[in-house]
């Protein structure tokens, strides 16, 4: 149940984040150009937003130096992350790699993932977590990634791509497989056997790595194997978060189409008074509405899910991650190229930021699995066996 | 829970339980028929228009009348007026309880109950008060509303439907309404005129009409579906008391505008979306039995329903989280009915994907041939209370605040 003091709490932490990005968000500087498709982020506003105001520490419970708010607090400052596209590792850190290391250590329960998450959650450390393989690989498989044990010390060997923010984040985790099954290994960005090389990509504000591990020391998180089951519940609750993203830019692409279209005069009158204009901008209300309504109860499903991790909740939280991830990439997407081309020529160019969100709804529509993978998973959840 | 026994204070499980204990006394006394837009237990018919049948609509009647009886008639109405006094919740929770049962669908009085009794709530002198609303709330007396002609549907405002004055001061009114819902079984009719010579909005009066008073001709029409479920009807020089006048002289286009927005309040407050009309469970049990649940063309149609449904309902309750209890809707019923629309085309869609041919002609299979009055139905939702262009342009307007157009 979402309180009163819930939602008050979740409008103060919105308004800061807010406040915060305003003054201190400058996201063209970030921008990665030309030859120059080396991902950069912005530290010290990250610092300010996972230190000083707590936001990679949301999810992470009290004793282990976070907040121990819930999926609703992150979801409210990741709109406003989404909203602004400022170059800050947040939804990696906060988004990917806390989900991972809370499930896959039995929330806190074993020593690696309890130290990791005090860590992060002092803003001192950015984290990732590395999905996908090669592009044809389902989300989450770790079928060349091998961990070997020797005496009590791990090492991996393999490689992952498209990890996000995996250039700057300081630790990677990696799931791979050990003589039992599957398990999740964390790993030092700086360590013997690891090179990350930034990967050239579509967002110029959100990076993408490809990581090589030649024999690479790990550390385990939780036990050598049946991690797969975690990782699909832990990449539930970020596509949650991701989907908070998505609608805080799809918004924020409304509005900016919507004032747009009050102000463009053609023929003699605002743009926005034509119907055809104006019909198009309503089909994109509802569409953000309804993404928005789809996040929301997906939000209340995984803060069910956190207070009480069982099988029932778990279901609830794949069922309702489907809904809110096949309609928030899709919004997002339709309404950043519709918002564009609300904008006439002037939003095809350069030195608009329509297509900084453009080229952001794409890398959110794609990256963890299509809305028709999203689509086919919430068919099997709901209760139609694949 | 009888209707002088609701000013003690009730606990919603309490409430939900009284309900139950209602439903269940019930279900064996009537007549089995529930299922409005959604596939029937008893009956092999899937509908999203039921009423064309005088026994259709007084299975309507008894069964409204058995649960105002029982005290859940009018449940957020104010005691005094014979309402059970309680807030929204209660309403919500009763609604929500009795889909469980099947019990006559009273979908048959939504334009009675949905909009004529609030603008009769609202507008009428006490004369109009006394005599209509409480009979309306029991059924007693089922209304209709007259406001579309033949040259007057989205632009509503340029009804031609002569009302005149007469010496004394009584009136005499002239013209012909279409598409008139459930004319076929009303008692009484919300009635807008044009008045006066005065300029647009104001040269219209609202009226309430006695249907069987001389002069008031009903003829039915056959819609798409096949069924007859709305009507022409003619006027020719009936009279009526100024006391059943709604509002002021040439105010009428107000109280018109106010029972639209009841009619979006009702549209999308029962249909929240969609997601109070069809079940999901019934829905996947349906493929199942089909056999078609493992093709990918019908999961992912299915999936689309499915998100539809779930983002309209949890859209509904971020609606209701925000609205305080008893406020009239504001346009958000407007998104509401377009939210409808489109999950409507999204189960038609997947209707026609998992059936196939047998959408087309019947096998004698159940649950199969019979989609197709659901499917024929669909364009009826798109244009009844309000067109989805006209939905849209109220949302530009009040939400977006884009200016108007030339028109
Ligand atoms: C099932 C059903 C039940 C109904 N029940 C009742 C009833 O009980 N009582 C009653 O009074 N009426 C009733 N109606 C009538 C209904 O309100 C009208 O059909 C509706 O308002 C459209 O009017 P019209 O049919 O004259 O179409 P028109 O107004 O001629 O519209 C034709 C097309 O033009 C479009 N259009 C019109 N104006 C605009 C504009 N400004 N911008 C963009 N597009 C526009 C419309 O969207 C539509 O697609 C019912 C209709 C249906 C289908």
């Amino acid at each position: 149940m979402t309180t009163q003091s819930d939602v008050d709490t979740r409008a103060e932490l919105r308004s800061a984040v807010r406040q915060c990005l305003d003054r201190h968000a400058d996201v063209w500087r970030f921008v990665a150009d030309g030859n120059d498709q080396r991902h950069r982020v912005d530290e010290h506003l990250y610092q300010r937003l996972a230190g000083e105001m707590g936001l990679a520490g949301l999810l992470v419970p009290e004793w282990l130096g976070g907040s121990g708010a819930g999926v609703g607090e992150l979801s409210a400052a990741c709109e406003e992350l989404g909203s602004s596209l400022a170059p800050v590792p947040v939804f990696a850190t906060a988004g990917l790699a806390v989900p991972a290391l809370l499930v896959g250590s039995g929330f806190g329960a074993d020593d690696v993932g309890a130290e990791l998450l005090t860590s992060i959650a002092d803003g001192a450390m950015v984290a990732t977590l590395a999905v996908a393989e090669s592009p044809g690989h389902a989300v989450g498989d770790v079928a060349s990634i091998r961990a070997t044990r020797s005496g009590d010390a791990w090492t991996v060997r393999g490689e992952k791509q498209f990890v996000v923010d995996g250039a700057v984040a300081d630790v990677v985790l990696v799931p791979a497989m050990t003589d039992s099954g599957t398990a999740l290994f964390a790993v030092d960005r700086t360590a013997v056997g690891v090179q990350v090389e930034p990967m050239s990509g579509i967002d110029l504000l959100r990076g993408l790595a490809k990581i090589r591990l030649d024999s690479a020391p790990a550390r385990l998180i939780g036990a050598d194997s049946g991690a797969e089951v975690a990782l699909k519940t832990a990449l539930e609750l970020s596509v949650i978060v991701l989907a908070a993203e998505q609608v805080g830019g799809a918004q924020r692409c409304l509005d900016n189409a919507v004032a747009y279209a009050k102000q463009r005069v053609q023929f003699d009158r605002p743009i926005g008074s034509f119907q055809a204009v104006k019909h198009l901008l309503v089909d994109l209300l509802l569409e953000v509405e309804l993404a928005r309504s789809a996040m929301t109860h997906a939000v209340g499903i995984a803060d069910e899910y956190l207070r009480d991790p069982s099988t029932t909740t778990a279901a609830d939280l794949a069922e309702a991650a489907a809904v809110a991830r096949s309609m928030c990439s899709e919004t997002f997407m339709h309404v950043a190229d519709e918002a564009l081309h609300v904008h006439g020529g002037i939003g095809f160019t350069w030195e608009h930021d329509c297509h900084l969100y453009y080229r952001r709804a794409k890398f959110c529509e794609l990256l963890f699995g299509n809305p028709y993978e999203y689509r086919e998973r919430l068919a099997t959840a709901a209760g139609l066996p694949g | 829970m009888s209707v002088d026994s609701v000013q003690r204070t009730l606990s919603l499980e309490d409430f939900r339980a009284e309900a139950e204990a209602f439903l269940e006394a019930s279900v064996s006394a009537v007549r089995t028929d529930h299922g409005q837009f959604e596939f029937d237990d008893t009956e092999d018919r899937v509908t999203l228009f039921r009423g064309a049948t005088a026994e259709e609509a007084q299975r309507a009647r008894d069964w409204q009348r058995r649960v105002y009886d029982a005290g859940f008639g009018w449940i957020t109405g104010p005691v005094d007026l014979g309402g059970a006094g309680l807030p929204a919740r209660f309403e919500q929770a009763y609604l929500e309880t009795e889909r469980r049962y099947p019990v006559p669908s009273r979908s048959p009085l939504g334009v009675s109950l949905g909009m004529v009794f609030p603008t009769l709530l609202n507008f009428g002198t006490e004369q109009v008060k006394q005599r209509w609303l409480l009979p309306l709330r029991r059924a007693d007396v089922v209304g209709c509303q007259l406001f579309s002609e033949p040259g007057a549907g989205s632009d509503l405002a340029s009804v031609s439907t002569r009302a005149k004055r007469t010496e004394s001061g009584d009136w005499l009114v002239t013209g012909e309404k279409v598409w008139t819902s459930g004319a076929h079984y009303s008692d009484v009719g919300l009635l807008l005129a044009r008045s006066s010579e005065g300029s647009r909005h104001r040269n219209l009066t609202a009226f309430v009409v006695d249907m069987h008073a001389a002069g008031v001709e009903v003829r039915s029409l056959r819609q798409m579906t096949g069924g007859a479920d709305f009507n022409e009807v003619f006027l020719d020089g009936v009279a009526i008391p100024d006391e059943n006048r709604l509002g002021d002289i040439d105010d009428g286009w107000r109280v018109a505008l106010a029972t639209l927005m009841y009619e979006r309040g009702a549209i999308g407050g029962a249909t929240a979306g969609g997601s109070g009309l069809f079940r999901l469970d019934r829905i996947i049990a349906w493929l199942h039995e089909l056999g078609c649940e493992r093709d990918p063309a019908v999961r992912q149609a299915f999936a689309r329903v499915h998100a539809g449904l779930t983002a309209a309902k949890a859209m509904r309750a971020r609606a209701e989280a925000a609205v305080k209890a008893g406020t009239t809707p504001g346009p958000e019923m407007s998104l509401s009915k377009l939210a409808l629309t489109s999950n409507l085309a999204s189960l038609s869609d997947l209707v026609g994907v998992a059936l196939g041919p047998r959408l087309l002609a019947d096998t004698g299979e159940r649950d199969a041939y019979s989609w197709s009055e659901f499917v024929l139905g669909v364009p009826g939702m798109r244009l009844g209370g309000g067109s989805d262009e006209i939905q849209r342009d109220i949302i530009a307007h009040r939400v977006l605040g884009l200016p108007k157009g030339p028109g």
